[in-house]
């Protein structure tokens, strides 16, 4: 350092253009009376990213969430929100985030348009109600009341219910749980449409499909603990077995069947159902090869990419169920 | 500002929710009129007064008691239960300001039920006021709270509706017939005298009927405020205390 110049303190993410973090959780638990639902988590969030929490019910998403919506309070550990610690100054961080909880529900003598100013009164905000309708697509909805909604403009609703105050990051726990594949989808457009309005989204899911479309990073939630943080591509690509082939057999295939054959990094044979994890597809002839010679009538034989729910059997070693 | 927002929104559901508040409002009025039509005289409670004018001042404490205790109680399990009160929490709306928007409708509701019993009272029974205007007044705040917290605490320790109906049904029917509202609790058996006696709404029906009749003398109402006082403190107390608690998880 040249004698003379003080050392200045520049913030980090300045000096080295880091990506910003807008929410850092560390060590953080959540014990109840015979429950422990958090154990010890830590991950950051970056502004402008779309940050999903991955992982079964029961896993701890929704009491994770809660915590860094300073609606619970955590046992140990720190949670900060843009810059403020939630034990600290709760209110400050309620007045800029927007929530959609798992099922909340309305006055319901109170039409979606009184609904909207009403939530934006609570955080001191005017509302233009026909633009923030016109976003989630209930423009013609204003003088409903959220009884007379559908299951997915009732989920559009309380997003809207929660942007009335432009926050600078929504938190959508389980946005999409409960819809029929349309509304899901719509619901999943909605998301990347506020995305790339600048807005930082922080979703729960249990459904992987929606974790691999929408997110840009996904931490696997299971047990309350967090098993691994990384873009949905990454989780996969770094599972060493990249292909699936199953396949149905008349009658137990012997446990050594597959012996000796190149290729197969694991069997697992579970009668009727065989699925033998490979490293490339140049094996496929070998094996549909190998059947053939010992007779086996084989049926519905399937070959797929791994996906993120091979990631969470790998990880947790049991398979997902909702 | 807030809070203002949450208030009058609260009112227009009221308003809009025509039905449930002409219940709230018409049926304590209709069983006053209806039992003051019976003409029933003659000495009650060894007062040489008539019906109408011993029932007006019961019926008022009754009417502000089922408010607190019933239509609270009820509301806020309603809220509680379909997780409206969550995610107004979610707000920065402080849990004081929010309760306290909530409950200020309801005591709302009481005022007008009160004004509307006492004109149809002096307007059609000839029941008239002879007494302490302030007196009354603190009489009936510290009712309406002690009432308005037995509500709300039976929404804390209650999560559901089914869970909250026994408790306020058995508070009503303490109330009712226990309380001095429709006969002194001198008639009552003498352990259950011991109750009645005791109740918030005895205090309250004793000194809106002895400040309706002017029979009041100023220890009478003193012990009646300072009876109510207590009540009030404790009820709000532990009210505050269970809601703390059942927040803490």
């Amino acid at each position: 350092m040249p004698s003379g110049s003080p050392a200045q303190a520049i913030p980090l993410d300045i000096c080295y253009n880091l990506p910003m973090r807008v929410i850092e959780v560390r060590d953080l638990t959540k014990k109840y009376k015979d429950l422990e639902a958090v154990r010890g988590i830590s991950f950051e969030v970056e502004k402008g990213e779309i940050f999903g929490i991955l992982g079964p019910n029961g896993a701890g998403k929704t009491t994770t969430l809660e915590i860094i919506e300073c609606l619970k309070r955590q046992s140990s550990g720190v949670c900060r929100v843009l810059g403020i610690d939630s034990r600290e100054h709760p209110y400050e961080i309620k007045k800029k985030i927007g929530v959609q909880l798992q099922s909340s529900e309305y006055f319901n003598d109170l039409h979606l348009d009184e609904l909207l100013r009403l939530f934006a009164g609570l955080y001191g905000h005017s509302v233009e109600t026909a633009a923030v309708l016109k976003l989630v697509g209930l423009e013609d909805r204003a003088k409903s009341r959220v009884g007379e909604l559908s299951g997915g403009q009732k989920q559009r609703f309380t997003i809207a219910s929660a942007l009335v105050h432009k926050p600078e990051i929504l938190f959508l726990d389980e946005p999409t749980t409960g819809l029929d594949p349309s509304a899901r989808r719509s619901m999943w457009e909605l998301i990347k449409d506020l995305h790339a309005q600048g807005i930082t989204i922080v979703l729960t899911t249990h459904y992987m499909e929606e974790a691999e479309y929408l997110c840009q990073r996904v931490a696997i939630m299971d047990q309350g603990k967090i098993l691994q943080i990384d873009q949905p591509r990454k989780l996969i690509e770094n599972l060493s077995k990249t292909y699936n082939l199953s396949f149905f057999v008349p009658k137990a295939l012997p446990e050594n069947f597959f012996e000796g054959a190149a290729g197969i990094a694991k069997v697992h044979n579970e009668f009727p159902k065989v699925l033998l994890e490979i490293e490339n597809v140049g094996v496929l002839p070998e094996i549909v090869a190998m059947l053939g010679k010992a007779g086996i009538n084989y049926s519905s034989l399937n070959l797929k990419t791994a996906t993120l729910e091979d990631v969470y059997l790998q990880l947790t070693g049991h398979e997902y169920q909702n | 500002m807030s809070w203002l927002q949450l208030f009058l929104a609260n009112l227009r559901m009221l308003y809009r929710n025509w039905r449930g508040l002409f219940w709230t409002i018409g049926f304590p009025l209709g069983i006053y009129v209806g039992l003051s039509l019976l003409r029933i005289t003659g000495g009650i409670g060894g007062l040489q007064i008539n019906y109408s004018q011993y029932l007006l001042p019961g019926m008022i404490a009754l009417t502000v008691a089922q408010t607190g205790v019933f239509s609270l109680a009820y509301w806020l399990v309603d809220l509680k239960e379909r997780g409206v009160i969550k995610r107004l929490q979610a707000t920065p709306l402080s849990d004081f300001e929010m309760l306290s928007s909530l409950i200020s409708t309801r005591l709302l509701v009481m005022l007008v039920q009160v004004v509307l019993l006492a004109v149809v009272g002096a307007y059609f029974f000839h029941v008239h006021f002879h007494g302490n205007v302030l007196a009354v007044i603190i009489l009936s705040i510290f009712g309406g709270a002690s009432f308005l917290s037995i509500g709300f605490l039976i929404s804390t320790v209650s999560k559901t509706y089914d869970e909250a109906s026994p408790i306020t049904t058995v508070v009503n029917l303490v109330f009712t017939f226990l309380g001095n509202v429709f006969f002194p609790t001198s008639v009552l058996p003498k352990t259950l005298r011991v109750i009645g006696d005791k109740l918030p709404i005895t205090y309250l029906a004793d000194g809106l009927r002895t400040e309706y009749l002017g029979t009041a003398t100023v220890r009478n109402t003193l012990g009646d405020l300072f009876a109510l006082l207590v009540w009030m403190v404790l009820l709000f107390a532990l009210a505050v205390y269970m809601f703390r608690k059942s927040q803490e998880t």
